[in-house]
């Protein structure tokens, strides 16, 4: 009985994070068809792997925490390395081009910071999950979570006055 | 912070990117194609006895009048209003282990649980004697008094509780039940009126693996069980509910609700002990065992480290604060031989290794160290000492 409500409860949580998980992967890999092949393997392994314990919001996180994995095998692979503009692309329409430069563009103001640190700032503004849920998908304490977020936040916030100074 | 709002418009994206129609159809497909066949329910056939297929088989044959949907979700509406609530519950237990833990052959164990409701935020204490836990403002923690030991942790969902969490909300009862009604041929469950009361049965099977039966019958989710609900059929309160598994072709009652006050005057949660030295839930989580090292390895490993109390590996694969509890009983100790690992029941990262120790005493011990897996594929201390 269990296992078929928590079947629902999972499928739920699935289709009610549908864009955001999209969204988490569309932003790392900057690359949407990528990203919609990596949370659907996500999906997949989490349909296998459903959590133990009854509670959407660990459901969540551990869903979460399945796409940044996938994410971070992409990047640690090579899958991305071929560059958009090598290869000759479907022209794609603009509210498509304008996603990819926003992906860059962050990527680009996010790289300024240590990978652990971007990471959390990312989760935290971009993602817009909690503490609690960075802790979850990381497997850090939320305080940690909460002081790199801190460490990367001010060290973003002195680039930018530098950068307004210059 | 108008800084740091500065630098989150910067962060932002123009648009906000949604998961595309094609996409979610992919996904729907995936969803669908993935839901196992719903089985049969041969159970009233299973190893139930015969005065409880009898029992069963009347539920079945009476006019039910009102879907099981119905009366779940008018139900469910009933109780979202419900106050404050004080409740026994009586489970076959050991008073210190996990609150999910079931013995079918020890003792009833009164839990007293408390529920306070205010506005919209719900509060709750369990305490059965050994083993106690509390969810108030400022978090979730459990606490075993012999040891003065705790845990907390900020996280208000932290499941401390297992199957019993579920009567820290008795309307999270129904909204399981309710769950299972929607799920096409969710069959195995019955239902029946009488005297103004509604009578709901539920049947589940044991959930996960016993290939080796370790961990069978050791919690209700992994014991063929079944579980009997009385609900007041005018305003909808939960009056009571049992639960029994079935075990060698019997029948044994494992919980039961034995008092259950709605509105109790001057209800409050049970006072923490101040005695009490609380370790951080994050801080136990970030443990994360010794790189490369299988679970025999890791069992060979921590007791190895137990003879001489070497930290420096002990650090890696127990708190300080548990494993120093059981310093008096280990340190000193010599292992005298390790088996083969093996998994059981419905935790996939959990494994057990069997192992016979030599205490300083001189006496041995044999049983089963449960490890569980962490993030990074290491291995961890989670009981069986």
């Amino acid at each position: 009985m269990l296992d078929k409500i928590k079947r629902n409860i999972a499928d739920k949580v699935i289709e009610e994070n549908l864009d955001y998980l999209i969204r988490f992967a569309f932003f790392r890999l900057q690359d949407m068809a990528m990203a919609e092949d990596v949370v659907h393997g996500a999906i997949l392994k989490f349909i296998d792997n459903t959590p133990s314990i009854l509670n959407t919001g660990k459901f969540k996180s551990y869903l979460f925490r399945m796409v940044y994995n996938g994410c971070q095998d992409c990047l640690r692979t090579g899958k991305l390395r071929i560059k958009l503009d090598s290869i000759d692309e479907p022209a794609c329409d603009d509210e498509a081009e304008q996603d990819i430069e926003d992906a860059v563009r962050i990527g680009e103001l996010l790289g300024r910071l240590p990978d652990k640190e971007a990471e959390i700032v990312r989760m935290r503004t971009v993602d817009e999950l909690s503490f609690v849920e960075i802790s979850r998908i990381l497997s850090i304490p939320a305080t940690t979570a909460k002081s790199r977020f801190k460490n990367g936040i001010n060290k973003l916030r002195k680039d930018l006055s530098t950068y307004k100074m210059s | 912070m108008d800084e740091y709002n500065d630098i989150k418009d910067m962060l932002k994206p123009r648009r906000d990117i949604r998961a595309s129609e094609n996409f979610r159809e992919r996904v729907r497909e995936t969803l669908d194609n993935n839901r196992k066949p719903a089985t049969a329910t041969p159970w009233i056939l299973g190893g139930v006895s015969l005065g409880t297929v009898a029992a069963i088989l009347i539920i079945l044959l009476v006019p039910v009048g009102t879907s099981a949907r119905e009366i779940l979700k008018s139900a469910l509406t009933t109780l979202a209003h419900t106050g404050n609530i004080a409740m026994t519950v009586e489970v076959r237990t050991l008073i210190r282990d996990n609150f999910s833990f079931i013995s079918p052959e020890a003792d009833f164990v009164p839990h007293d649980i408390r529920i306070i409701r205010s506005d919209s935020t719900i509060f709750w204490s369990v305490d059965k004697g050994g083993r106690a836990a509390e969810k108030n403002s400022e978090g979730v923690s459990m606490w075993i008094k012999e040891f003065n030991v705790g845990w907390h942790s900020d996280d208000p969902d932290l499941d401390v509780l297992g199957y019993l969490g579920i009567f820290t909300r008795p309307e999270k009862i129904l909204e399981a039940e309710l769950q299972l009604a929607l799920t096409e041929n969710g069959s195995d469950y019955s239902m029946k009126k009488k005297d103004g009361r509604i009578y709901l049965t539920v049947h589940s099977r044991a959930e996960g693996d016993f290939t080796n039966p370790y961990m069978l019958n050791k919690s209700i989710a992994e014991s063929e069980n079944i579980r009997q609900y009385v609900i007041d059929e005018h305003n909808f309160r939960l009056l009571s509910a049992t639960v029994s598994i079935i075990k060698d072709s019997r029948e044994i009652e494992v919980l039961k609700i034995s008092e259950i006050n709605y509105n109790p005057e001057n209800l409050s949660l049970i006072r923490i002990p101040s005695s009490i030295r609380f370790i951080a839930a994050d801080i136990v989580s970030v443990i994360d065992g010794i790189p490369g090292l299988d679970a025999r390895e890791t069992a060979a490993a921590m007791f190895s480290a137990f003879y001489t109390w070497d930290t420096d590996i002990l650090d890696k694969l127990i708190n300080p604060i548990v494993g120093n509890s059981y310093r008096s009983s280990y340190e000193g100790a010599t292992l005298l031989s390790l088996g083969e690992p093996f998994m059981s029941g419905n935790n996939k990262d959990l494994i057990f290794v069997p192992y016979s120790v030599r205490l300083k005493d001189g006496s041995v011990k044999s049983m089963n160290l449960a490890l569980i897996k962490t993030g990074s594929g290491g291995w961890v201390f989670s009981g069986g000492l």
